[in-house]
């Protein structure tokens, strides 16, 4: 019996390889390649409120063109408040009770005596009073505003025109929110009295009349947890 | 006679005029608190409000001026 020598021919060892190609190059392209970036931590914020633009809105939502005094540079503003508009509706009533009642003169002659010139004044003197009751009306409730910022909470108060107050907090110091709505015009329009216990030097604040109190509450829960998270995280400013 | 009306018209001219000038005074007053305000808060409305205030002021010197002329 003759015994096959080559062996490598029944069982090669070696199994025969292809020849590796070297790495191909990457593609050129025009486009940048794609970088990963982390969800932006307020996005639920932002997809609770969205964006607003009226600038007479009373729930104006992070805004572009506003600003507050003793702004922290790359602060954001969330959220700025103010009274709900039918709260106006009784100064609105008066500006036009007043704007007629010249006209109930000719029922009521109180100013007959006066010579013409003199009733001629007084008409005019009493439709400029009637316009600065208007401009003392609107402006107090257009800069009475609660702002929420992504650090803070602030409470702009202009009593009158001879007193102004402004009172801050930063949003880890909150402690508490309370919401209360009540009465019949606030269940209607959807608006209440929000009330937030801090641990800052005003112990409390109170967002009075303000729109959708409950995306308020829920807003601010969130910017709270952001905080937190940040402060876990060593991302506090 | 004649002279009784001249003095009550002399008072009731005074004391209109006291009261342009007290109004007068107040539109000052709104006019600086627009501008206290507009600074404290920035806004796109705060070219419209100093407008506002200054239309004010000025229809009140205006009604002063014409009180002094025709009364």
């Amino acid at each position: 019996m003759t015994r096959i020598k080559d062996l490598d021919n029944i069982a090669p060892d070696d199994f025969p390889s292809k020849p590796v190609s070297p790495p191909k190059p990457p593609k050129s392209s025009s486009r940048p390649p794609k970088s990963f970036s982390y969800p932006h931590p307020r996005r639920e914020v932002y997809r609770l409120i969205g964006r607003g633009r009226n600038p007479l809105s009373s729930f104006l939502a992070r805004p572009r063109s506003f600003a507050f005094d003793n702004q922290y540079e790359g602060e954001e503003i969330i959220l700025i408040l103010r009274r709900h508009p039918i709260t106006n509706l009784s100064w609105i009533m008066g500006v036009l009770i007043m704007f007629f009642a010249p006209l109930t003169l000719k029922f009521f002659p109180l100013f007959e005596s006066f010579p013409p010139r003199y009733q001629f004044v007084f008409t005019l003197f009493w439709y400029l009073i009637t316009l600065a009751f208007f401009l003392e009306s609107f402006l107090s409730w257009y800069f009475n505003v609660y702002i929420v910022t992504d650090e803070r909470i602030l409470d702009f108060d202009f009593h009158s025109l001879i007193y102004k107050e402004i009172s801050d907090a930063e949003i880890e110091a909150i402690q508490d929110v309370t919401i209360r709505q009540g009465g019949l015009l606030a269940t209607f329009f959807n608006y209440g009295t929000i009330f937030i216990q801090t641990a800052a030097e005003r112990p409390q604040f109170e967002f009075e009349s303000a729109p959708y109190p409950d995306k308020i509450a829920k807003v601010l829960q969130q910017l709270r947890l952001e905080e937190k998270q940040e402060a876990i995280e060593g991302r506090v400013r | 006679m004649l002279e009784i009306t001249n003095f009550f018209e002399l008072i009731g001219k005074t004391a209109s005029l006291l009261g342009l000038i007290v109004y007068l005074i107040f539109a000052i007053l709104v006019l600086r608190q627009v501008y206290a305000m507009t600074k404290v808060i920035a806004s796109p409305l705060s070219w419209l409000l100093r407008l506002f205030s200054w239309v004010h002021l000025f229809l009140s010197l205006l009604l002063f001026f014409l009180a002094l002329m025709i009364l």
